[in-house]
Formats: structure tokens, C-alpha cells, sequence
């Protein structure tokens, strides 16, 4: 029971500072105790709790875990008050008894039936236990009994106290072991605990292992994150304001106000709404908050759009649908985004260098099963994924349309519009340029097609010029 | 192999088990293989040395204390009669699916606290459930070696169409949907990981590496990635490449059974709870241990560790029934949560982050805000 050991520690540390004595209960003398408050007072000094809570805590898990026990009100929890226990003696610890055979259990039983009744008389749960073992055990009763007998002829040479002492301590032992039914057992472990195995390493899983620690050698993944920790620091800053546990979310968290209202806000499917300020200037942290966010997706679809470039994003998203798709679509999935993205003259070609191209038609054609095609277009996502994030992601966050959309953001509440209004009323003092013919567009999952289609397919481009130096190439048509 | 009876060992599906492989390879080889994967690991340790990097506890000087943050008991979850071991969030943030050692697996209105189904499974020790992405199905298993879909609806007994989808050799410690509801990843026993396509049953990719049981599984929240972590029994954690099912990376430290591993929300880091007692921080980029955090007052496993949304406090449920809230910059414990009466086996935050959950063996869940 490995992780008994670090309480174990604490135990020993409590036992070396106990001064156990004579306390008197009522009228009787009870020996070897000490009382729950000056276990509290050795628990603080030995233990480095944080604070009393902490301590009283700690006191409970040594009571559950039977490292002590209470000598006259069982089944309580722990008090830090004048309430008598007493510390278990090493031999009952968890750890140097992790297997209690059954054996043992009817010889500690019927020693109690052959003593005086009032004194040692089973409880209701022990009769049953009894009555099982002395079914199960039959063929070796007569030790059992003859086991009993020889352990009560040693007990009766002892002191009366070691007497006293002695029996409590068994008996709280067995109380932690064989717990009452329905009651908790503090000392269960978990299947997968008990039935762990560790194998061996085999050469193939040395020579994997040899593998990594050589490229690792070879590349130093760490220099490229240096300062990773200051990286993250920063990470972590910026995002606190969208922490509910660090501030409070508008207009309140439900599990505390019981309103359900926040939850209630535009969600990620309901994209007519205008986002709340928050989830825009998520979007402007980096390109992966941007796209995690269905409505960023489309907010980012429609400036690339203005940029004549929306296949990549279009392209992205398509690939992010194949790789988590069924089986069974993956063949048709895959050619779909060959034609339409890929293929010689395709309606949406993206801008991927020969090279990438060519390994990622590689991999297309090699493809023995599903499970490889859905993720053939690796080479190609990560080149356009790529070229998103430095090219036009900066872009994107310096544009009238990412801040028109927060502008409608900030004001949510004076005006209910919904973003597209927005972005696209703001430009209105530029004339719209001929819209182009609305085409098939690759189906995306859970689309929503029918806005899409309404939208105006430029923006203006006064204060967009369209990029072509950055080997983006204009939308074919 | 495992312990449970009844479980035919035949299927087609099955993940074939990493045996090493003592006939053809003496002991004598495996030693000097292991051997000099050890000088390559001090190569490395001294490489990563000389690198003057800061330490996050520096790096988090800038940063204000964080206050009082109020967190308390605002739900409790009655129902299960046997321990709950599991329990994962739905995306809508407030149904909650859990499974206990009874063989119960109940979903839950985590707002109302209502239950909305509960079926039982043929066997004890459903170590895993999950939610799927879109809320209409749920996977759990456990000692069966299986993990089984069920599709949620009001009409029918959904327990008649209960579908396994995937198989293993022994035990299955942990399963979650790979953002769709298509795929499945599980974690088991059998030292494996694997991923099935739901529909057909299929084994799309399985992956050989760990030499002890995998207890634990997350894959990172954002879309970007291909990989995902696992670690269990073998003290480490191991990333993969879901692609072409090679481990890419891995990371050792703790002294005991890694029970759970949860991505940090910016995906280049994760944190792990052991039986050591301890939560530690491991940084994806930088290929090293950032952080340990451990106490001399915490003496019990960790069984379940989240973020909150902004990576900033780092919830762990502990074997000794406190839920630990963390600075998980500064390394330092912030508060405590009492209320549960037996340990905590499962811990996970809410999609959006307004709330923590925790699963213990005292048959509660308990929602904390």
C-alpha cells in the first residue's frame, strides 16, 4: 500500500511526541490515552498543516486510516476536544498487515465468543461474519478454536491495563479492516491498483526510446521555447480576465446566481448574434483563439474573402472535419478536397509550393486504408495553417472588419445587431465592387449556408488592398 | 490477464499487447540497450542544463497575488450507491455523465441536479465515461475491457442500444471523444492507447509504449494539434502523434503511478497527479518539468487535475478528500475545498469554465464555483 507510506511518516512523527496517560472518564481510569485536543496541538507541530482546518483534517485521515482510534465513542467523527484516543500500536498499522487471511479474522472472533459476553459480546455484523467463516473455515475449525484458546491463555498472564490496551487496539484494527456494512472502507484500493503490471521494456520500445532521445539531442526542442516559462506567464496574464474564477463573468456565474442567464448569451452555433466584447478580444490574443471560435471562423472567412483567399480557411476547416470523421467518409471526404482545393485547376486551389503539393498528392495516392487518407493532407494543412497565422492573421487584427466587429461588440446592448450588420453597414460609405457570383462552397460541418449566402462577397477594398506580394493568389474567379 | 472472468480474448479488434519479446532478444542485449538509452538521457539532461531558463515561480513574480477567490459547494449530486470513478462534463456546461463502481453510469442536469438517464452496465468498475461533442451520446467502460456507446434520447430504453466500439486486453482505465463523434480514444490495462471509428467499430490507430497500465489520457482543447498525452502506471507520460502513432515525446519525475494528465489551455503544457502525493507541470516546447507541486502536509495520490480557463489556478482532487486549489504560476497552494468524505477519483472544470467537478468515493459528485 504505497501511498499509505508518507501518512505513515506522520503517524511516527505523532507517536514520538505523544505523551500518553491515565485519563479519567467519568468515573473509570482510562489508560494510554490522550485527548483529541493535544493531538490537534502535535498534529500542528509535526504535521505543517496550513492551519487548524488543515490539522484537524490530517487528524481525521490518521483516525479513517487506523494510526488511532477512539477508546470510547466509535464511529465519531474526529474532535479536537477532550474526547480520548489512543494511537495504534505499529504491529496494526495498514502496512504491516496488508493481507488479514480470514484465518485470522474467525480466531479474533471466536475469542471474543468465548469470553464474557457483556464485555466482548459480538455486534449484529460480527454474528454474520462469524456464522460465514465458521461455514466456510469448517474443515479447519478445530484449529481455529485451539488457536483461540492458546491466544486467551497468553492475554490472561498480561497486566490488566496491557490487558485493556491490547484488546482495544485489536479491536479497532479489525473495525478499520472489516468495516461494518454500508459503511466506508478507508483502506480499499482501486482495481487498477491492485491488479497493475509493469512489463518490460522490449528492444523495439529501447530502440523507439533511443530514437527520440537523439533527435531531441540533435534538434534542443527547448532553445526554441526559451524563456518558455516567461512565455507562459504571459499567456496565462492575458487570458485572466476571461477566467470566471478569477472574475466574475457578466452578467454572473449561473453556479452561484442559479441563473441560468450567461449560458443563455449567444452561443457558439447561434451565430446572428453579436458575441459578447470578451469573446472578440479573445480572438485578437492569436490565431488560435480565433479559429477555436465557430463565429471567429467566419469572421476570419469573411476578411479573407476581401483578401481573395478564403479557400485556405475554408481549405483548414475541411481538413479539421476529415481528420475527425467516420470511416466510411473519409474516401469521399478526400477527394472532394482534392478537387475542389487541390487538383490542377481546381475551383479554390490553395496556395500550397510545389513541393508540399506534391507530398501531400503523395500521400493521397498511397493511402492504404481510411485511417492513413484521413490524414494525408497533413503537409498541406500545416503549410496553409501556417501561412494564416503570419500572413494574414496580423493582418486580420488590424482590419475594419475585426474592428468593426468589436466596436458592435462593445456596444451590444444599445443596438441588437448582429455582427454581419455591423461589419458590413460600417462599410457602406464605400461602394460596394461588383459582388461576385455566390459559388458552391465546400459544405463545412454544421454551416450555416443560408447566412453565408447573404452575405456580400467583397468588402471594400480601399482599406484592404488585396495582397498579392505575400503569394497569396486571388480567388480563380 | 486481467482478473475478470468471461471476456473473450479472441475479437478481431483486439490491441495486440507489447510483450517483450525474450526468445529471440537475450536479456543481456535488452541490458545494453537500456543502458545506453540511459547515457543518451544524462546526454540530454546535460544539454538541457546549460540552458538558463527561468524559472516559472521568476517568471510569475510580475503578477499580483490572486485574492480570495470564494470557491464553494454549490451543487451536490446524490444517486450512485457505489463509488463513483469517473465523470466527465458535457460541451452544453451543465450535464454531467458519471460512472461508479456498481456498474451505474448516470447523466446528469448538473444545474438542476436532476438525473436524466441511468442505465447499468454488465459489470463492475465502470472506470470511464465520457460525453460526446454534441451531447447526443455518451462512451463508458471499465472492467469489461471494453468502451461502449450509448446514443442519449428520451423514447426508448437507451440501454438497447448500447454499441462497443472498442476493445482492449484487459481493463479500459479511460476513454474521451477526439473532438467529433466519430472517434473514440481509450487508455488501458494493457499498457496501450488506442483509436476506434465509432460507427464501424474499427481500430484507426493504436499505440505501443507505455510498460505499465495507462491510467490517463486528455487531448489538448485547441484544433491545432495532432497529439495527445498518456501516463499510468510506468511513471511517465508519453505524447504521441495521433497521425502515425509514434511517441514523440516523453516525460518522467514522479516517483509513483500517474493517475491523471490535463492539458494546460494554451496546449504547449500539461499537468499530472500521482500517487507520490504530487502535481507537477511539464512544458511540451521548453521538453522539460517546469514545476512540482507538493506539500508537506499532503499525503495522499492525486487522482484528478484541471486548469481553470485561463491556465492560472490548477484544481487537484486528492486520495484524501480536500480538493487543492493551486497558483499554478507561483507554485503554491491557495486554498482548500472540504466537503467530500472519501477520496476523490475524478476532478475536471467545466467546458466554459465556471465551475469544477469533482467524483468520490463517498458516491457524491460535487459541483464547486
Amino acid at each position: 500500500m504505497p501511498p499509505l507510506t508518507k501518512i505513515e511518516v506522520l503517524a511516527k512523527r505523532v507517536m514520538e511526541g505523544a505523551q500518553l496517560k491515565t485519563h479519567k472518564y467519568f468515573r473509570i481510569a482510562v489508560p494510554h490515552a490522550i485527548t483529541g485536543q493535544q493531538l490537534i496541538a502535535l498534529v500542528l507541530e509535526r504535521g505543517a498543516p496550513d492551519d487548524e482546518a488543515e490539522a484537524s483534517h490530517l487528524a481525521s485521515l490518521l483516525l479513517h486510516h487506523g494510526y488511532m482510534f477512539p477508546v470510547i465513542e466509535h464511529g465519531q467523527p474526529f474532535k479536537d476536544d477532550g474526547t480520548l484516543y489512543r494511537l495504534q500500536r505499529p504491529y496494526f498499522w495498514p502496512s504491516q498487515a496488508e493481507l488479514v487471511p480470514d484465518v485470522e479474522y474467525a480466531i479474533y472472533l471466536n475469542k471474543r465468543l468465548l469470553r464474557n459476553e457483556q464485555k466482548h459480546g459480538l455486534e449484529e455484523d460480527e454474528v454474520e461474519s462469524f456464522n460465514r467463516l465458521a461455514d466456510v473455515l469448517a474443515h479447519m475449525w478445530a484449529f481455529i478454536v485451539q488457536q483461540s484458546e492458546l491466544q486467551l491463555k497468553q492475554q490472561k498472564e498480561k497486566k490488566k491495563v496491557d490487558k485493556v490496551v491490547f484488546d482495544s487496539e485489536e479491536r479497532a484494527f479489525w473495525k478499520i479492516r472489516k468495516p461494518s456494512r454500508g459503511g466506508p472502507n478507508f483502506l480499499e484500493d482501486p482495481y487498477m491498483k491492485t491488479e497493475k503490471k509493469i512489463r518490460r521494456q522490449n528492444a523495439q520500445g529501447y530502440r523507439c526510446l533511443m530514437d527520440r532521445l537523439r533527435f531531441a539531442i540533435k534538434t534542443k526542442p527547448w532553445l526554441k521555447a526559451l524563456k518558455a516559462s516567461d512565455t507562459m506567464v504571459t499567456w496565462v496574464d492575458q487570458r485572466a480576465e476571461f477566467d470566471p474564477f478569477l472574475h466574475p463573468p457578466q452578467p454572473s456565474n449561473p453556479w452561484i446566481s442559479d441563473e441560468a442567464s450567461y449560458w443563455n448569451q449567444p452561443t457558439d452555433t447561434s451565430s446572428a448574434e453579436i458575441p459578447t466584447e470578451k469573446r472578440v478580444k479573445r480572438w485578437g490574443l492569436s490565431v488560435q483563439e480565433l479559429v477555436k471560435d465557430p463565429i471567429g471562423r467566419q469572421v476570419l472567412e469573411t476578411f479573407l474573402e476581401s483578401e481573395f483567399s478564403s479557400e485556405n480557411i475554408r481549405f483548414w476547416i475541411a481538413i479539421q472535419d476529415i481528420k475527425y470523421a467516420p470511416n466510411e467518409q473519409i474516401y469521399q471526404k478526400a477527394e472532394r478536397i482534392r478537387e475542389e482545393f487541390l487538383a490542377q485547376g481546381a475551383p479554390a486551389q490553395v496556395n500550397v509550393d510545389s513541393r508540399t503539393l506534391d507530398q501531400t498528392l503523395d500521400c493521397i495516392s498511397k493511402a492504404k486504408d481510411a485511417s492513413q487518407m484521413r490524414f494525408a493532407f497533413y503537409h498541406s494543412e500545416e503549410h496553409v495553417f501556417t501561412l494564416m497565422a503570419k500572413d494574414s492573421y496580423p493582418r486580420f487584427v488590424r482590419s475594419q472588419i475585426y474592428k468593426a466587429v468589436l466596436t458592435a461588440a462593445q456596444q451590444h446592448g444599445t443596438k441588437r445587431l448582429g455582427w454581419r450588420n455591423f461589419v458590413f453597414n460600417m462599410g457602406t460609405t464605400k461602394k460596394p465592387t461588383s459582388s461576385k457570383p455566390a459559388k458552391a462552397r465546400f459544405s463545412r460541418p454544421q454551416d450555416s449556408i443560408g447566412t453565408c449566402q447573404a452575405l456580400p462577397k467583397q468588402l471594400s477594398s480601399d482599406s484592404l488592398p488585396v495582397r498579392q506580394a505575400h503569394g497569396v493568389k486571388p480567388d480563380p474567379e | 490477464m486481467s482478473g475478470n472472468a468471461g471476456e473473450s480474448s479472441s475479437s478481431s479488434k483486439m490491441v495486440e499487447n507489447s510483450q517483450p519479446t525474450t526468445t529471440e532478444k537475450g536479456s543481456e542485449y535488452l541490458e545494453q540497450l537500456a543502458n545506453e538509452a540511459e547515457e543518451l538521457r544524462k546526454k540530454l539532461d546535460q544539454e538541457r542544463h546549460k540552458l538558463n531558463d527561468i524559472p516559472i515561480q521568476q517568471a510569475a513574480e510580475r503578477l499580483d497575488v490572486m485574492g480570495i477567490l470564494g470557491v464553494k459547494q454549490r451543487r451536490i449530486l446524490k444517486g450512485h450507491v457505489g463509488k463513483v470513478l469517473c465523470m466527465d462534463w458535457s460541451l452544453d456546461k451543465r450535464h454531467i455523465v458519471s460512472s461508479s463502481q456498481d456498474g451505474k453510469v448516470i447523466v446528469w442536469d448538473g444545474f438542476t441536479t436532476n438525473k436524466e438517464h441511468a442505465l447499468t452496465m454488465p459489470t463492475t468498475w465502470v472506470m470511464a465515461c465520457a460525453f460526446s461533442p454534441s451531447s447526443q451520446m455518451i462512451a463508458c467502460g471499465g472492467l469489461d475491457n471494453k468502451c461502449s456507446v450509448v446514443p442519449l434520447s428520451f423514447e426508448d430504453d437507451i440501454i438497447q442500444k448500447k454499441r462497443q466500439v472498442a476493445t482492449h486486453t484487459s481493463y479500459m482505465s479511460c476513454c474521451t471523444f477526439l473532438r467529433s463523434d466519430n472517434l473514440i480514444l481509450t487508455g488501458s490495462g494493457d499498457s496501450t492507447c488506442a483509436i476506434w471509428d465509432v460507427e464501424s467499430g474499427q481500430l484507426i490507430q493504436n499505440f505501443h509504449g507505455h510498460t505499465g497500465d495507462v491510467f490517463a489520457i486528455d487531448v489538448p482543447k485547441c484544433d491545432t494539434g495532432n497529439t495527445f498525452i498518456s501516463a499510468g502506471a510506468d511513471k511517465h507520460s508519453l505524447v504521441w502523434d495521433i497521425r502515425s502513432g509514434q511517441c514523440v515525446q516523453s516525460f518522467e519525475g514522479h516517483e509513483a503511478d500517474i493517475n491523471t494528465v490535463r492539458f494546460h489551455p494554451n496546449g504547449d503544457a500539461f499537468a499530472t497527479g500521482s500517487d507520490d502525493a504530487t502535481c507537477r507541470l511539464f512544458d511540451l516546447r521548453a521538453d522539460r518539468q517546469v514545476c512540482v507541486y507538493e506539500k508537506e502536509s499532503i499525503l495522499f495520490p492525486v487522482n484528478g487535475v484541471d486548469f481553470s480557463l485561463s491556465g492560472r489556478i490548477l484544481f487537484a482532487g486528492y486520495g484524501d478528500y480536500r480538493v487543492g486549489v493551486w497558483d499554478s504560476l507561483k507554485c503554491v497552494r491557495h486554498s482548500v475545498l472540504y466537503g467530500h468524505e472519501n477520496r476523490i477519483s475524478c476532478l475536471r472544470t467545466s467546458p466554459d469554465g465556471t465551475a469544477v467537478c469533482s467524483a468520490s468515493w463517498d458516491c457524491t459528485i460535487r459541483i464547486w464555483a
